[in-house]
Order: C-alpha cells, then sequence, then structure tokens
C-alpha cells in the first residue's frame, strides 16, 4: 500500500511546486464546471451528436482552432513565465528545472499544437469551401486526424500534472533525451505525444492534397485555385515528404529509451548526430508546413481588401513549389556549428540562401497586388499588411543566419531565437489571427467587432516588436538560448527588461481578443449575406454559416478568383436558382472518438512504460480498425426539400 | 456529382485480398529485418546489405499492394514517385556527407 | 546605387556606435582576435546588403499602403483587372539573385578560411577541451596541466581547440574571439581561435545539456606569453594532480568553482585521439552516468561577471 502512495506521490503526481498545484485545482474544476453545465442544459447529446461525432470539416476546423487557442494560451502562459525569470539577472523566480521543462514545452506546444492544428482548422475551414466541394476527400479520415491530434496534445500536456514535463528542449537532441541522462517519464510524453499528433497530420496532408486534386468543382482548374487552396496543396505535400521522417525519428529514440535500444546513444554504436540530422530534415519543412498556408491566407486577404487580382498569380504559385522543393535541400543551416566542415556548411548555406529569392518575389507581388488598389484596413488586413515589414525583418535576418561563417556567432543565441520568432508570429500568428478575424463570419454567422480586434492588432503587433528586436542585439551581447538566468554585470539587463514588457503587452492583446470572441458573439453583427467582405473566392458565395452541404448547387468555375468573376457577370442569381437535387453526404460517426480514445492509452501507457497498458491500447485500435474496414457505410441522402428549405430559409431562393 | 462517395461502395466488393496480403508481407520483411540485425551477426557489411535489400523489397510491397502503383494515374503520380525518389537521394547521400566526410 | 551604399554603411556605423555608446559589451561587434574579425566584417556585410533589402521593401509598403488607400480622393487610377507584369516579376527575381551572390561569395570564402589556423605563420597552442555536465575541462597537453570553468590562452597567438564532450552535446563558444563549435560525446571537433590581446572575454556554453546549463559561464583569460607561462609555472608548482578516479568524479553532474590542476591522466589525451577516427565509434566504454542529485553543488553564489569588465583593455 504504501508502495503505490510512494509511487503516486514521488513519480506520478507532480509535486512540489505551487503552480502547479494551481493546475491540478483549476483542471478539476474546469471538468467539475464542464460536467454541471453539460448536464444541467441536457447538452450531452447535443455535444455527442453535433461535435465528437462529427465528419463536417467546418466543424472540424472549428474544433482545432479552439484546440489551438487553449494551445496559445497554455504556450503564452509558459512564455510569460520565461519572460519573468530573465528580467533581472540571477532572479529565483524559476528554478533550474522548471525553466527547462517551461522552454521545452513553450517551444513543443506553439509549434505542434498551436500554429499547425490552427493552419488546419483554418484550412478545413476554407479549403473545402474555396473549391466548390461538400467536404474533404475522407471525412471519416479527417476525424480521426483531429482526435488524434487532440489526445497527442492532451498526453503532451498531461505532463505538466502527471509524471513531469519534458525537459530537452523541444528539440529534444540527444544523447541529452536518451534515458541515461535524462530518466523519468518526460521525454516519453514529448515521443508519444508527438508521434499520434505527428501520425494525424500525416493522414491531413494525404486527406488535402487527395480533396484538392480530385474534387473542385468544374471548371476549376489548378491555376484557378485561390491562393490557399494552392498554398494548402503545397503545404500538404511537404507533410506527406516530411513527416515519415519525424515518425521513424520518434519512433527510433522511443525504441532507444524503452527497450534499450542504441541508435542514438552516445555509447553502443549509437550516433547522437543523427537525431538532429533526422530532427531537421523534418524540422525544416516543417517550418514551411507553418509559413506557406500563412502566405495563402495573406495573398487571398490582400487580394480581398484591395478590390483587386492578385498580382503575377502564376509566379506565385511557382514560387511557392520552389520554395517547397528547397526547404527539403537546407536542414544542415540548423547545426552549421557541428563541424560538418566547409564544403557542407557552404553548399547548405547557398541552398538556404537560395530560398529568399522566391520569398522576396512573393513580397513584392503582394506590395504590386495593392498598387493601384483601394484598401480597406479592416482588421484582416491590418494583420497581412503588418505583416509585410515584420515578415521581411525576420526573412532578412534569416538570410544573415544562413551565411554559414556568420552563423557560428548566431547560432544559439538570442539572435536566433529574435529570428525564428520574427518569422513564426509574424508570418505564422499574423496570419491565424488575420485567417481567424477574416473567415470567424463563414464560421460562426457574426463578425468580429472591429473596434476591439484593432486595440488587439495594435497592443499586440506593438509588443511583438518591444519583445522581439531587443532580443538580435541580446544575441550579439552573447546570451544564448535555454538559459534560465544570466550572471550580472554583463548588461543583460535593460534589454532583457524591455523584452519582458513588449511579452505582456502581447499578452493584453490576446485577452483583449478573447474578450471580442465573447463581445462579439453576443453583439456582434450578423452576417447575412454570406459575403461580409465582397469576397473574391467560392466560400463567400454562400450563407454564413455555410449549411451542412456547403452548396445548394456546385458553382461553375469560369475563371480565377471564381466568386468575383460570377458577381461581375451577374450570374450568381442565375447559379441559386437552378433547381436543387437531393445531395449525399458522409455519415458522423463514433468511432474516431472511440479510436484515438485507444491510441491515448496506448500512448499513456508507454509514456509510463507499462507495456500491458501500451498493448491493450495499441489492441482496441486495432479493433477500431478492423471494425471499420467491415463497415459497409455509403452515408446518406439530405432531400430536395430540405435543401430548399433551409436555402429558403437563408433568404437564398423565394 | 464532386462529393458523392461512389467509391466507398465500390471497394467493399469481396474480401480485400490483396491488403492483406500486402499487410503480411510487410510485416515478414520487417520482422526479418529486426531478426538479421538482433538475432544473427553476420558482418556490418552484409547485416547492411541484407537489410537494404529487404528495405527495397518493402518500398515495392507497399507500393504494388497499397499505393496503387499499377493503376496509372498519369502525371500526379510520376511526378510523386520522382520526387519521392528525390527526396530519399537527398536524405540519404545528405546524411552520409554531413555526418562521415564532414567532420574532424 | 554606391551612393546609397555608401549611406546605408554610414547608417548601420553611427546606430552599431551609438548603442556602443551605452556602454555595454557586446562582444560580437567587438571582434579582439582575427576569427571574430573575419565574422564581424562577414556580418556588417550581410548587414549592409540586407538594410538595402529592408529599406526598399519599407519604403515602397509605405507609398503604396497610404497612397491607395480606399479612402483616398481621387481613385481614378484603381485598377482592379491588373495581372502582373514579367518585367517587373524579373525584375525582383534577379535582384535578390545578385544579393545573395553577393554575400554567397564572401561567405564560401570565410568559411573555408575559418577551418585553417587564422596566423598560419605561428604555431598554434593546442587545448583539449571537454564538455561535461555543468563544467569545463581544459587540458593542456604542451604543459601537461588541467583548469576548469577558466580557460588561459596566449594572447597573439593562435590557438587549437580540440574538443570533445562526457555525455550531452553542448557548445563552445567565446562571442569576442569568434564562433563556435559543437562538442559531441565519442566524437572530435577542431576549432580555431586567436585573442589578439591580452584581456578577460565571457566563454559561453551555447547548447542546452540539461539542468545547470545555465551555470557554465567561464571567463577566458588571454595574457602574453610571459604572463601565461607564469600561470603554467605557477600551476604546476601549487596545484594539485588531477587522478583519473577525481576525473570520472568530475564528469558526474554537478557545477563546480574554478579549479586547476598540475597534471592530468594521459589517458585523456588517448581517449581524444580515440575520438578523433570517428569511424571507430562505439569502442569507448562509457559508464552510465547516475544522476547523482546535485552533489557538490555551489548554488548559493549568484553568478557575477562584472569583475570581467575590469580587466578588459579597453581602448
Amino acid at each position: 500500500m504504501s508502495n503505490i502512495k510512494d509511487f503516486l506521490l514521488n513519480d506520478f503526481f507532480v509535486t512540489g511546486e505551487p503552480m502547479i498545484y494551481m493546475a491540478d485545482v483549476s483542471i478539476v474544476l474546469v471538468t467539475i464546471a464542464i460536467f454541471v453545465v453539460l448536464t444541467y442544459f441536457k447538452k450531452w447529446k447535443w455535444l455527442w451528436k453535433e461535435w465528437l461525432t462529427t465528419v463536417d470539416h467546418k466543424k472540424i476546423g472549428i474544433m482545432y482552432i479552439l484546440a489551438a487557442l487553449a494551445m496559445l494560451f497554455r504556450g503564452g502562459i509558459d512564455a510569460l513565465l520565461m519572460r519573468v525569470q530573465l528580467t533581472a539577472p540571477n532572479l529565483k523566480f524559476l528554478d533550474a528545472q522548471h525553466y527547462n521543462e517551461i522552454f521545452t514545452t513553450h517551444g513543443t506546444i506553439m509549434i505542434l499544437f498551436m500554429a499547425m492544428p490552427f493552419l488546419i482548422g483554418l484550412i478545413n475551414v476554407a479549403m473545402p469551401l474555396q473549391i466548390g466541394a461538400r467536404d474533404v476527400a475522407f471525412p471519416y479520415l479527417n476525424a480521426i486526424s483531429f482526435w488524434l491530434f487532440f489526445v497527442g496534445a492532451m498526453l503532451f500536456n498531461l505532463s505538466f500534472v502527471i509524471g513531469g514535463s519534458p525537459d530537452a528542449g523541444w528539440t529534444s537532441y540527444t544523447p541529452l533525451a536518451e534515458k541515461a541522462l535524462d530518466p523519468g517519464v518526460g521525454e516519453n510524453y514529448y515521443l508519444l505525444g508527438l508521434q499520434l499528433a505527428g501520425i494525424g497530420t500525416l493522414a491531413s496532408g494525404v486527406n488535402f492534397v487527395v480533396t484538392i486534386l480530385k474534387m473542385r468543382a468544374p471548371g476549376m482548374t489548378l491555376m484557378r485555385m485561390p491562393m490557399f487552396t494552392w498554398s494548402t496543396l503545397i503545404t500538404s505535400v511537404i507533410i506527406v515528404f516530411a513527416f515519415p521522417v519525424l515518425t521513424v525519428a520518434l519512433a527510433m529514440l522511443t525504441i532507444d529509451r524503452l527497450f534499450g535500444g542504441h541508435f542514438f546513444t552516445a555509447t553502443a554504436g549509437g550516433m547522437p548526430m543523427m537525431w538532429t540530422n533526422l530532427f531537421w530534415i523534418w524540422g525544416h519543412p516543417e517550418v514551411y508546413i507553418v509559413i506557406l498556408p500563412a502566405f495563402g491566407i495573406f495573398s487571398d486577404i490582400i487580394s480581398t481588401f484591395a478590390g483587386k487580382k492578385l498580382f503575377g498569380y502564376h509566379v506565385m504559385v511557382y514560387s511557392m513549389v520552389a520554395i517547397s522543393v528547397l526547404s527539403f535541400l537546407v536542414w544542415t543551416h540548423h547545426f552549421f556549428t557541428m563541424g560538418s566542415g566547409a564544403a557542407v556548411n557552404s553548399v547548405f548555406g547557398i541552398s538556404t540562401m537560395a530560398i529568399s529569392v522566391p520569398t522576396g518575389v512573393k513580397i513584392f507581388n503582394w506590395l504590386l497586388t495593392m498598387h493601384r488598389s483601394k484598401i480597406r484596413f479592416t482588421v484582416a488586413n491590418l494583420w497581412s499588411l503588418a505583416f509585410i515589414p515584420n515578415f521581411v525583418i525576420g526573412g532578412v535576418t534569416g538570410v544573415m543566419l544562413a551565411v554559414a561563417a556568420a552563423d557560428y556567432q548566431y547560432h544559439n543565441s538570442y539572435f536566433l531565437i529574435a529570428h525564428f520568432h520574427n518569422v513564426l508570429i509574424a508570418g505564422t500568428v499574423f496570419a491565424c489571427f488575420a485567417g481567424l478575424t477574416y473567415w470567424w463570419p463563414k464560421m460562426f454567422g457574426h463578425v468580429l467587432n472591429e473596434r476591439l480586434g484593432k486595440w488587439t492588432f495594435w497592443i499586440f503587433v506593438i509588443g511583438y516588436n518591444v519583445c522581439f528586436l531587443p532580443q538580435y542585439w541580446l544575441g550579439f551581447m552573447g546570451m544564448t538560448r535555454r538559459t534560465y538566468t544570466y550572471p550580472s554585470g554583463l548588461g543583460w539587463m535593460p534589454l532583457n527588461v524591455i523584452s519582458t514588457v513588449g511579452g505582456f503587452l502581447m499578452g493584453i492583446g490576446f485577452m483583449i481578443m478573447v474578450y471580442n470572441v465573447y463581445y462579439s458573439a453576443r453583439y456582434g453583427k450578423r452576417d447575412t449575406t454570406g459575403d461580409p467582405w465582397n469576397g473574391r473566392t467560392l466560400e463567400w458565395a454562400t450563407t454564413s454559416p455555410a449549411a451542412e452541404y456547403n452548396f445548394a448547387n456546385v458553382p461553375e468555375v469560369r475563371d480565377q478568383d471564381a466568386f468575383w468573376e460570377m458577381k461581375k457577370s451577374n450570374r450568381v442569381k442565375e447559379w441559386l436558382n437552378q433547381p436543387i437535387k437531393d445531395i449525399h453526404m458522409p455519415n458522423n460517426s463514433g468511432r474516431p472518438i472511440i479510436m484515438a480514445f485507444f491510441f491515448f492509452v496506448a500512448g499513456f501507457g508507454l509514456t509510463f512504460e507499462w507495456i500491458w497498458v501500451g498493448a491493450i491500447g495499441l489492441f482496441g485500435v486495432l479493433i477500431t480498425m478492423v471494425l471499420r474496414s467491415f463497415e459497409n457505410d455509403t452515408g446518406h441522402h439530405i432531400h430536395k426539400e430540405e435543401v430548399e428549405r433551409t436555402e429558403r430559409e437563408a433568404g437564398r431562393i423565394s | 456529382m464532386q462529393s458523392d462517395h461512389t467509391t466507398t461502395a465500390h471497394s467493399h466488393e469481396g474480401f480485400p485480398w490483396k491488403h492483406v496480403i500486402g499487410f503480411i508481407l510487410s510485416l515478414i520483411l520487417t520482422v526479418a529485418a529486426l531478426y538479421v540485425v538482433v538475432s544473427l551477426s553476420l558482418s556490418t557489411t552484409a547485416t547492411i546489405t541484407i537489410i537494404l535489400v529487404l528495405a527495397i523489397f518493402q518500398v515495392l510491397v507497399q507500393l504494388l499492394f497499397f499505393m496503387h502503383i499499377t493503376e496509372h494515374e498519369g502525371a500526379y503520380q510520376l511526378i510523386a514517385i520522382i520526387f519521392g525518389i528525390f527526396l530519399a537521394a537527398v536524405f540519404v547521400a545528405g546524411s552520409i556527407w554531413i555526418i562521415l566526410y564532414g567532420t574532424y | 546605387m554606391k551612393h546609397m551604399k555608401t549611406s546605408i554603411k554610414l547608417i548601420v556605423l553611427s546606430v552599431i556606435f551609438l548603442l556602443l555608446l551605452t556602454g555595454c559589451d557586446v562582444p560580437v561587434l567587438q571582434p579582439q582576435g582575427p576569427v571574430a574579425e573575419q565574422q564581424y566584417h562577414l556580418i556588417l556585410w550581410s548587414i549592409f546588403l540586407m538594410l538595402f533589402v529592408i529599406v526598399v521593401v519599407f519604403v515602397l509598403f509605405g507609398v503604396i499602403v497610404f497612397k491607395y488607400r480606399a479612402s483616398r480622393k481621387n481613385t481614378d487610377d484603381y485598377d482592379p483587372e491588373k495581372e502582373g507584369s514579367r518585367k517587373l516579376e524579373f525584375t525582383w527575381t534577379i535582384i535578390p539573385i545578385i544579393i545573395v551572390i553577393m554575400l554567397a561569395i564572401p561567405m564560401t570564402i570565410t568559411t573555408y578560411d575559418l577551418e585553417k589556423n587564422p596566423s598560419p605563420e605561428k604555431k598554434p597552442y593546442v587545448v583539449n577541451v571537454t564538455s561535461a555536465q555543468w563544467k569545463w575541462l581544459f587540458s593542456y597537453p604542451e604543459d601537461g596541466i588541467e583548469s576548469v570553468n577558466v580557460l588561459h590562452v596566449p594572447a597573439d597567438r593562435p590557438v587549437k581547440f580540440v574538443m570533445t564532450s562526457e555525455g550531452a552535446m553542448n557548445s563552445f563558444w567565446i562571442p569576442a574571439l569568434g564562433g563556435q563549435k559543437y562538442t559531441m560525446n565519442n566524437m572530435t571537433t577542431k576549432l580555431y581561435l586567436e585573442a589578439d590581446k591580452p584581456g578577460t572575454y565571457l566563454g559561453k556554453a551555447a547548447n542546452f545539456n540539461g539542468k545547470y546549463f545555465a551555470h557554465m559561464n567561464f571567463n577566458v583569460i588571454a595574457q602574453d606569453q610571459k604572463d601565461f607561462n607564469n600561470w603554467v609555472k605557477k600551476v604546476k608548482s601549487t596545484s594539485p594532480k588531477l587522478t583519473m578516479d577525481q576525473y570520472n568524479q568530475l564528469i558526474k553532474p554537478s557545477v563546480v568553482k574554478v579549479k586547476t590542476y598540475s597534471s592530468y591522466p594521459k589517458e585523456l589525451d588517448e581517449k581524444m585521439k580515440k575520438n578523433m577516427d570517428m569511424m571507430n565509434m562505439g569502442n569507448s566504454k562509457s559508464k552510465e552516468k547516475d544522476q547523482d542529485k546535485d552533489k557538490d553543488m555551489d548554488m548559493s553564489k549568484d553568478m557575477d561577471m562584472s569583475g570581467m569588465k575590469g580587466d578588459k583593455s579597453h581602448e
């Protein structure tokens, strides 16, 4: 009995940290609150039928975005804790171990459980609508992808209160991340959480490729696709080729840690550098996985609010293709300093710099899109406009980092930290906020409040610059990343204070955004037209929010900016009044969430190295797969009377 | 129709022998590779040669039994395969170059 | 173009100068040796080129966003169907390519240069560097002594660092003398650095290697050959020997103070030699490192690097 108690207190529950007790309490309270609310309002059935079992791409997209926002909150808290700790030298706000755990979870969560799901959520919401499809190609697989991401994220976050968080950095370099130097379950959480989410992402990639290649509306040739759809296609191809590398690398490290393998150990013939190598073979394309959809979002938004065709459409596509190919050829620039020699470093330095060429082309094309246009400064467009100068700063410092010999002086310093936050926030995060504001009416039927949105925008953008610009200089001063504290007497404090202030400004901006969500839900302007921005692409041709079947009739595409062309040639009315037929739709299914639950059990068991629990979980996964294989699910039809009724209620037909 | 899931009904005709055989073959090839490494103490060169050969067979099994290589899909399929081979070559050759020949 | 370049150059230099005036040490931009100097020139050159890009984009951005706002008086120039322009797109493909070439050539030259002795006419002094969990060990094979968490080097003479690691990877960085390289278990990397003149510089561990990574700062003390020899002599006569047992104790996870030893075990040199043969991986048996909790640890004292500044010769 005392053995069990011992285990629970020493190894299972994380103890001794007031912050973690607070988290324990709030997790319990929030769980109870959710249960009470759902039971009181009798919403359990609604939750299960409408959301947990849904295969509707729009709802899956919304769930992705909600989860990503929650993760943004957690990752943001991590960031602020780190900033507080670094405000002054020798602070004791966090101890070394706690700080190490926090930067690890901050990095992992922000990249894998915030940026990617946020973008995949936006893709889910908008892409099928943009190509005039009724859903993605494999709606059931889409649900599995989401639930795998979700349980992966939950498993990873569980480490905070049960067992202890990973503490070897989001890059998890071996041999530090090997069992000999990092016993405990933290790293196992990292490996299995990422593994589950990664499999989900891989499936999403396949799903989106097939959707875009096979399910476009008639007339929509590849070269008529909206830029966001193009970016999704290219991103998905990168996912399909890059994520298997991560899957394999994670599996190898899992074998090392759980079953005594020696792939990456420093002894017994292992090769620690191979982890670094494999990690970045995936890791660099991953950077483009989170930036290309952002480019797509900005392209669509800038063109919409300029009221003008995207400048150089073809070149925009070719440059993205070039970036996607180059993204696989540059990974060594993450470890120029590992002594691979001048030839290797020069080649990879040049290939890295080469990426700046297609990226630069895109920047100028965005600028010229606005030439002789009518720019409307809505919140969505403000984020997109702010992206250009801020991203250029991150981009040029990226070129500086690509200069191998100079990188020896930047590597792992705050210069690097400033650089990648500059590209990831000005690129990905601005895009997420822009896309969220832009497609919010399409998801929820009302527009986000513009005034509050502008407050968020200015506070966040100013805070972001105040936070990260000083860090370039800190890098020149010799401050290295992942240092939980620094000595006095180096003159690092003033810039760190400024940086912390900036961090908190970003936090305030985010809180205003959260308030805006609440405020707009109650008082926001309802979007009755389905086209609140005078849009150009097909998602604005349907109602807000879009009906389950997306389009009563699939539109015929005659040009780029399909909806713009329809409006211009007055074809909208005629299209809406085409005769309506029965619509075939996929069935909801509870099996994806159940399968993901078994994946979670397997992941949790393997994390604690309880092999039998892992085996039970994997057996459950196998059973759900077998059951699916023998299922004859042909979907259902929405009868045309019902479609007509819905369309009439929306005022689209008389 | 765009989102008609006609293929769903179609693919459930009969027992999916192809998939089952492919699945078993891929398991055999995996276990064989593990056996060669763990249980046979051959020379390093021999071990690497054998698992490389097994890996090539594994690729073929995946392509033939699961990835519809025989169903001609035109340009997309060709581009995808060429790109895949290109990347595999880059990853393998690049890793060897970086790790073995670069370091002092 | 030429004029623009000079003015950008002036802007950069004056901004850097102003920031330096605030009185802080910015070692990367205040190089104290030929390696850091070469890197500094490369950094400046890349900053000039990149500032050119920034200026062009920012000006264009400002003008376009202001001029084409929807609320402007006269919107006659509105041209919604404009598709693109071959000529313009060609231009901004070519210009970045030229900039990349202007950067790639000096980069390649410097990258090759940095592999070599920066002052080939002088024989480099060799220091073996080993990173362990939360300390740096320096062996001086020519003099047979060892120091921990402090590095003494002769000034005005190239130093060849032969580096490895016990356990986790790390990265050896002396910002004022030049850029870093990783230390890796069972492997050897080398790095040439040189200090122009005597002084005390900040040494950093740049790659995270576990709990007390932040405590791995060390002082680099460059002395002229005479002072350096005196220091060696002093260490030889006053410091204890380092035995293999003590070494094995030392590399266990802990934070230790500055130490010097009058000699170190021969096995360490042999180990380093063995590591040099990359293909020989996995031969050296390394012991399971027990995560002995914070033994021998001196965490009570806050770190203070302010002593460094006084020693340094500013001019």
